[in-house]
């Protein structure tokens, strides 16, 4: 007789617990076709592995002490079906939205598990989707497939809360280091992609671009089960959404600035100003400063829609600047009219 | 097949009796082939004491299937937590765009929630929170274009063009939201162009329904999406390091060419003049310089000198 699969072991397990009347002792799973004729200590790391690998597929063995003090394992009854769910049709309507949008999606992290959990919701339903009435269009991938795995990768890791060692690219420095990171959080912004964690090798919270991760990513700690850290019940996600490397920080300079009527709306919608005051062809608008010199920048990439109005030393530093541009260009940069 | 989906085709046969191959072949998005595989796989597989009346018993009669013995798989086994999350997530995703059925989908996951363990819910909560698209769109902008996208109602708006650098009032017969690494545009036929074009949400000042209905014309977003390349130009620019770092991250080896000193040289097929000056060339400072064409660097020094003027007032 050919030994079974590990597939039908395994189902034969979860049909074994799906049908238990009671916690069962380990001696009890020798009857289970795939354990039988095992000893003691072959039986107990089989079903070790196979507990772990049913876990994996979200089927939770629990285990508790008898009162013979022996170990006994069951799956609780409220967890082993999905109870018929009465949706309204707009309801089914909106999961399958739902499910054509990013069961669909080659790049969607959770695809298959996506498709799946649709697949059991609608086990009582047949849906018809209406494609031609679809409202919208949402594209989720990563500029290069190298980023889309590492954010494999890291979603993993970020769920069962293990450190990951990587190579990061500092395009400040344009040098590679290895970073150790406990990853707290990933988002995607303008189109890239960002995880923030605690560095151990700078020993404090650090945003990383994913596409500047260099070769491999592994966990630092793959032989250990159990999680590597826990996230500060203090850590707020949000406050890592705006990437402009000036925000306020301590020391901050107040800067006052004017922004042409023509795109004052949408600067007051991506940026925090303490105050902001109506003026005849644009808005006045005040803010706090860290980086000086890549706010600079910023002000540069709206042109001539934006101007200094305050502090003065940051209209000098603003003038040099242009002065310097032009002198690049073979213009005397003082007393150049054009 | 994985254990999972295993599970699912057995349990959904038991419930579905006499469903044919080509049904089940449909709905599990598998080929017959494997659909009677698996079966007769699970035909393997039971309770103690694995007699024929243990083991899970499939018929095939012709293309229809029947499985007895196996009234322990009459309902899916629970969500996972991996399956829990990939909803949780889908739905706060979708929700970004503030579509008329992000009420129902709300709705619809809650009853999810209730369904599963509240241990995992809470967990699949938790880590949802853990991955986020952000947008930063204006809900009441995005509501009013969703409204007249249900309804084809051309809408007046008011929206800042990047590549002319110039606020517009325009009417538009607004189609579909495209959410595309991580912008999200308006796609709409344009009546002041007269054409299909793609406007950045963010842009949007106003955006007011008409009331007037339009009459869709046919329209394929998809092929849209993949020509839609605005009046390219094509631009030579040198950047010398450290900004040469931060280029080599945004343009292909194929439109750079990288220099021995550190720099590079890009070539860039883009919008606009404006657009190129105020994204590529001044925020890099002195360390970019427009090779060629003559005119983005005539262009280029033009506006320079207007933010040279603000600043020699009173510097």
């Amino acid at each position: 007789m050919s030994p079974i699969s590990k597939t039908e072991r395994l189902f034969n397990l979860l049909a074994f617990f799906l049908t238990a009347k009671h916690p069962v002792a380990l001696d009890e799973i020798r009857k289970i076709e795939g354990y039988q004729g095992k000893s003691h200590a072959a039986l107990r790391q089989s079903f070790y592995r196979d507990r772990k690998e049913l876990s994996r597929l979200g089927i939770n063995i629990e285990c508790q002490r008898d009162e013979r003090g022996r170990d006994v394992y069951f799956i609780p009854s409220h967890a082993r079906y999905l109870p018929k769910i009465n949706f309204t049709s707009e309801e089914i309507w909106a999961l399958s939205l739902l499910s054509h949008f990013l069961s669909t999606h080659e790049s969607y992290p959770f695809k298959d598990d996506l498709d799946l959990a649709l697949k059991k919701i609608f086990f009582d339903v047949d849906v018809e989707m209406r494609l031609s009435d679809l409202p919208f269009i949402i594209d989720l991938s990563p500029r290069s497939a190298a980023v889309l795995n590492y954010l494999r990768f890291l979603d993993e890791a970020l769920q069962r809360r293990k450190r990951v060692r990587f190579s990061y690219f500092s395009v400040r420095t344009g040098k590679v280091g290895i970073r150790e990171v406990d990853p707290y959080y990933l988002f995607e912004k303008d189109g890239s992609w960002y995880l923030v964690g605690y560095c151990h090798t700078h020993n404090h919270l650090r945003t990383y671009k994913v596409g500047r991760f260099r070769g491999n990513i592994e966990l630092v700690n793959p032989k250990e089960e159990g999680p590597d850290f826990e996230i500060p019940s203090d850590f707020n996600p949000e406050s890592f959404h705006d990437l402009r490397p000036w925000r306020e920080e301590e020391g901050a300079v107040e800067v006052e600035i004017w922004v042409s009527s023509k795109i004052s709306f949408w600067v007051q919608r991506t940026l925090k100003f303490e105050e902001v005051k109506e003026v005849e062809d644009g808005t006045i608008m005040k803010l706090k400063v860290g980086d000086v010199d890549s706010f600079l920048d910023w002000v540069l990439s709206l042109g001539e829609n934006v101007e200094i109005k305050s502090p003065p030393f940051l209209r000098k530093e603003m003038l040099k600047i242009v002065k310097e541009i032009e002198k690049s260009y073979g213009l005397a940069g003082d007393n150049t009219s054009r | 097949m994985d254990l999972r989906e295993i599970i699912l085709l057995v349990s959904y046969v038991n419930r579905h009796p006499g469903i044919t191959l080509k049904e089940l072949s449909k709905r599990f998005n598998r080929s017959v082939g494997e659909i009677r595989k698996t079966l007769e796989l699970a035909s393997l597989c039971g309770l103690p004491d694995y007699t024929p009346f243990d083991l899970i018993d499939v018929d095939f009669e012709g293309e229809r299937v029947y499985v007895r013995f196996a009234d322990y798989l009459s309902r899916p086994v629970s969500l996972s937590l991996s399956e829990a999350l990939a909803i949780l997530w889908g739905a706060k995703i979708l929700a970004k765009g503030h579509f008329s059925f992000t009420r129902p989908l709300e709705k619809a996951v809650d009853k999810i929630k209730r369904a599963i363990s509240s241990e995992l819910a809470a967990e699949a909560e938790r880590l949802a929170s853990r991955r986020e698209i952000v947008l930063d769109e204006e809900e009441s902008i995005m509501e009013a274009i969703n409204k007249c996208i249900e309804g084809n109602i051309a809408a007046e708006m008011e929206y800042h063009s990047l590549a002319r650098d110039e606020l517009t009032r325009r009417i538009v017969e607004p189609y579909t939201i495209v959410v595309q690494r991580g912008r999200c545009y308006l796609i709409a036929f344009c009546r002041l162009r007269e054409e299909f074009r793609r406007f950045l949400v963010n842009r949007i000042r106003s955006f007011s329904p008409t009331g007037e209905k339009f009459e869709r014309k046919p329209f394929d977003v998809e092929k849209f999406l993949t020509s839609y390349s605005p009046e390219e130009v094509e631009v030579k620019i040198y950047y010398a390091e450290p900004a040469a770092r931060f280029v080599r991250e945004r343009v292909s080896k194929e439109r750079r060419e990288d220099k021995e000193d550190g720099g590079a040289i890009v070539r860039l097929g883009y919008g606009s003049y404006k657009r190129i000056i105020r994204e590529w060339v001044l925020p890099f400072k002195q360390h970019a310089k427009i090779i060629s064409p003559a005119e983005l660097r005539e262009q280029f020094l033009t506006e320079l000198q207007k933010i040279k003027e603000k600043y020699e007032e009173t510097a």
